[in-house]
């Protein structure tokens, strides 16, 4: 009976171990897994380099991008989707803004990982960001189809950035309440154990997003549901009486074209208070917070308000998820611990490994607290809305928010809408730095393409022949080649024929093909920034600017055929020079 | 301790364990439109058109017919991307005989001239295609839809008319509607 009974003891020792080690494997797994922000993407898209902006992205994510079940996959494919549209990149961004939707539309993934979340840590969670971000993605879905006419998904979109928010009221002091009063509220109401008070203590209010009122009055505008836009207007003018003007042009004939119009970084996420276990916003760097967006255009000067303000909605509770409850995750490891060291106390063997392994696992659950901080450190700090009327083609705009002159940028390419259109919508991020670069005071552009009919000295050739022209080839493109006396013997299948032999893509179809075989990020990069892809950024956008209005780097050639028509060119033109001084002399 | 206690410390033990393994199978819920929907959709619009008055009424002597397709209007709640909503017309279409409709109800259909110029923009027809198309009808489907939400759960009620139209008089040849439900459960921000 004796020995029976040791035997089953050294079962239980065992098993105990056993649960110890598994225990302990949970709660030391999260240590470490502090999150930061992508500088070098930041950096990148401050100074308006979206390709390089890519580039960080993948360089951080690529390995997980395809990845559904990855806790980050929606951060970067927000990531993308913001980058590509202020590439200029609005049809290939699709894919992105749709899984990103579909994302935020699918309630309850972190369901459950509630319990995890709050023993180990908030990071373990799927990343779907905090309230204010997701109404700021389906914003930027809203804009991504609104920028390929697809209007009616652009009002499906923002109407689902109108969703209702928890509102906790006011503060003692008179000012709206942070979470640290919410926290602190609940508390004194409720206790450390319990939640009531930030389950049922708000009041359901309806949203202050004017930018998504805007875009959905705008959107049903422009499909013809005029009283629905009404509405929409009425809502934003509602909460911010000082769009009266913006709302009055928007509800009349006076505009064609709508600049949404980024700038800045929006709020940095960071961790604070007792084991860093609360998060909150503050601003990346501040602006002058009313500062207007400067619009001119055909020497017309217009200014428009800001319509949504990151820093201001991400200090708001309400567009919080309050889900930073360390302090209750705290308490779980002070739990573990106390009951860890009441069972050290027994006599029982069995116990008290047990109780050793709880001792442990509280102080490493407790240790390696902290609130989650990711977030999507390319959001901007503002957002302006700015309805022009362009009324002939290749309409230069210029833009700056007042005050901050590296925010400098000219647009170029902008035509009026189709027959078929009301009104069209280009996304614009302006640069953040504190000087503007060369080429977004650029006063034209420098390559022919095919965005623009300007005339441009030096399209009488390819630029991978040494020339300024980088359109797609075609017959047309081909006829002015050889009018100027150049590649007469060629063919347009001969000069598809070159483009190929460079491993250059000469439209979408081919981009995407060539990048889906080699996984070749240099697909998604203009020829002119040294990339393999002719795929012109969309015009009026601020990629445009940056790839067209400043003198790049000389093509070097990477084919022999290539190479050799190059020379040939380059005698040739050597031999018209002198035959000209000849005669001229 | 007593071995009963010994027993039950083991089982809260591996009852924590368990409930961390179930964190690896996340349920999630959606309230959007999926691909069975709009196969049930564009099946039971097909079925409606195929046994129509409309076309019932019609043979191979009736003056000609020519049916744009145009893309699903989306005044819904939902994104339904652009490829989708034209396959929610065009599929219904596909589902008909179309060759046979034709000969014997001399009836043809043909594309909205936004996916011609769609297409020519791409450079994927000939110039001169379809350029100078006068159809007599237009085949248009509209989906709407209400939502209705509460904390934890979200309903939205979809409603899908299809319509052939005739553009002379304006007058609705064919009309026929599908709706139903969708409900998704669980927390929308998280």
């Amino acid at each position: 009976m004796g020995i029976t009974s040791s035997k089953r003891g050294r079962s239980y020792q065992h098993h105990a171990l056993l649960i110890t080690a598994v225990l302990l494997s949970f709660f030391t797994l999260p240590l470490g897994c502090v999150s930061k922000p992508n500088q070098s993407l930041m950096t990148s898209v401050k100074a308006g380099n979206y390709a390089d902006a890519r580039e960080a992205i993948h360089d951080e994510y690529g390995n997980t991008r395809d990845k559904k079940d990855d806790r980050n996959y929606m951060l970067t494919r927000m990531r993308e989707v913001m980058v590509d549209l202020a590439d200029g990149k609005g049809a290939e961004s699709e894919d992105s803004a749709n899984e990103v939707y579909d994302i935020l539309r699918t309630q309850g993934i972190n369901r459950d990982k509630t319990i995890s979340s709050v023993v180990i840590n908030e990071d373990l969670k799927f990343w779907k960001g905090e309230p204010f971000e997701q109404a700021m993605t389906y914003a930027y879905v809203a804009v991504q189809k609104g920028q390929e006419g697809e209007w009616d998904n652009t009002r499906a979109a923002a109407n689902q950035s109108l969703f209702m928010l928890k509102d906790f009221g006011q503060s003692r002091s008179g000012g709206r309440k942070s979470s640290v009063d919410i926290a602190r509220e609940s508390n004194r109401r409720d206790g450390e154990r319990r939640d009531d008070y930030i389950d049922n203590g708000y009041v359901v209010a309806k949203t202050d997003f004017v930018y998504g009122h805007l875009l959905s009055g705008v959107a049903s505008w422009v499909l013809g549901r005029e009283d629905e836009a009404r509405d929409q207007f009425n809502q934003a003018l509602k909460i911010n009486s000082k769009l009266k003007k913006l709302i009055n042009t928007l509800e009349s004939d006076q505009w064609n074209t709508l600049l949404v119009v980024d700038f800045g970084l929006g709020p940095q996420k960071v961790a604070y208070g007792p084991d860093k276990s609360m998060a909150r916003f503050q601003p990346w760097r501040r602006f002058g917070p009313n500062a207007r967006l400067q619009v001119t255009i055909d020497n017309q000067k217009l200014n428009f308000p800001i319509v949504c303000n990151l820093d201001q909605m991400a200090s708001d509770h309400m567009w919080n998820n309050l889900e930073d409850v360390r302090v209750a995750k705290s308490a779980v490891g002070t739990g573990m611990m106390v009951a860890g060291g009441a069972l050290l106390a027994q006599d029982d063997d069995t116990a008290k490994y047990i109780g050793l392994g709880l001792l442990v696992a509280g102080a490493v659950s407790k240790a390696g607290a902290h609130a989650d901080t990711r977030y999507c450190e390319i959001m901007p700090q503002r957002v302006y809305l700015a309805p022009i009327k362009v009324t002939h083609p290749n309409t230069s705009v210029l833009l700056q928010v007042a005050g901050q002159s590296g925010s400098k940028l000219r647009l170029f390419g902008l035509n009026p809408p189709a027959d078929h259109e009301r009104a069209v919508l280009r996304y614009v991020r302006l640069n953040s730095d504190r000087r503007a670069p060369q080429w977004a005071k650029a006063d034209q552009i420098v390559y022919s393409n095919d965005g623009s009919t300007d005339a441009i000295a030096g399209s009488e050739l390819p630029f991978i022949l040494g020339g300024h022209d980088v359109r797609k080839p075609s017959h047309e493109v081909l006829m002015e080649y050889q009018s100027a006396g150049h590649l007469n013997n060629l063919t347009l299948g001969d000069l598809e024929e070159l483009y190929r032999a460079e491993g250059i893509a000469i439209d979408e179809q081919e981009r995407i093909q060539y990048q889906q075989a080699g996984g070749d990020l240099s697909y998604q990069r203009h020829i002119l920034e040294g990339g393999r892809s002719l795929v012109p950024p969309k015009a009026g956008s601020a990629a445009y600017s940056r790839v067209f209005a400043q003198k790049q780097a000389p093509y070097q050639p990477q084919s022999e055929i290539v190479r050799e028509l190059r020379q040939q060119i380059r005698k040739e033109d050597k031999r018209k020079a002198s035959n000209q001084e000849e005669q001229d002399g | 301790m007593t071995q009963k206690n010994r027993a039950l410390l083991v089982w809260i033990a591996l009852l924590v364990i368990a409930f961390y393994a179930m964190n690896c199978a996340p349920k999630t819920s959606t309230s959007r439109l999926t691909t069975d929907d709009l196969q049930a959709i564009t099946t039971e619009m097909a079925d409606s058109l195929r046994s129509s008055e409309f076309l019932q009424e019609r043979d191979g002597r009736s003056p000609e017919m020519i049916i744009t397709i145009q893309s699903v209007q989306n005044l819904s709640s939902d994104l339904i991307p652009t490829s989708e909503q034209w396959y929610l017309v065009e599929r219904v279409v596909d589902s008909l005989p179309v060759r046979e409709l034709a000969n014997s109800k001399n009836i043809r259909f043909v594309r909205a001239a936004d996916k011609v110029r769609q297409a020519r923009e791409n450079q994927n027809v000939r110039l001169d295609y379809a350029g100078d198309r006068t159809s007599t009808h237009i085949l248009t489907a509209t989906y709407t839809s209400v939502v209705r939400t509460t904390a934890g759960n979200r309903t939205d009620a979809y409603y899908c008319e299809y319509s052939i139209v005739d553009r002379a008089s304006g007058e609705v040849d064919w009309v026929d509607k599908f709706e139903f439900k969708r409900e998704a459960f669980g927390l929308s921000w998280d």
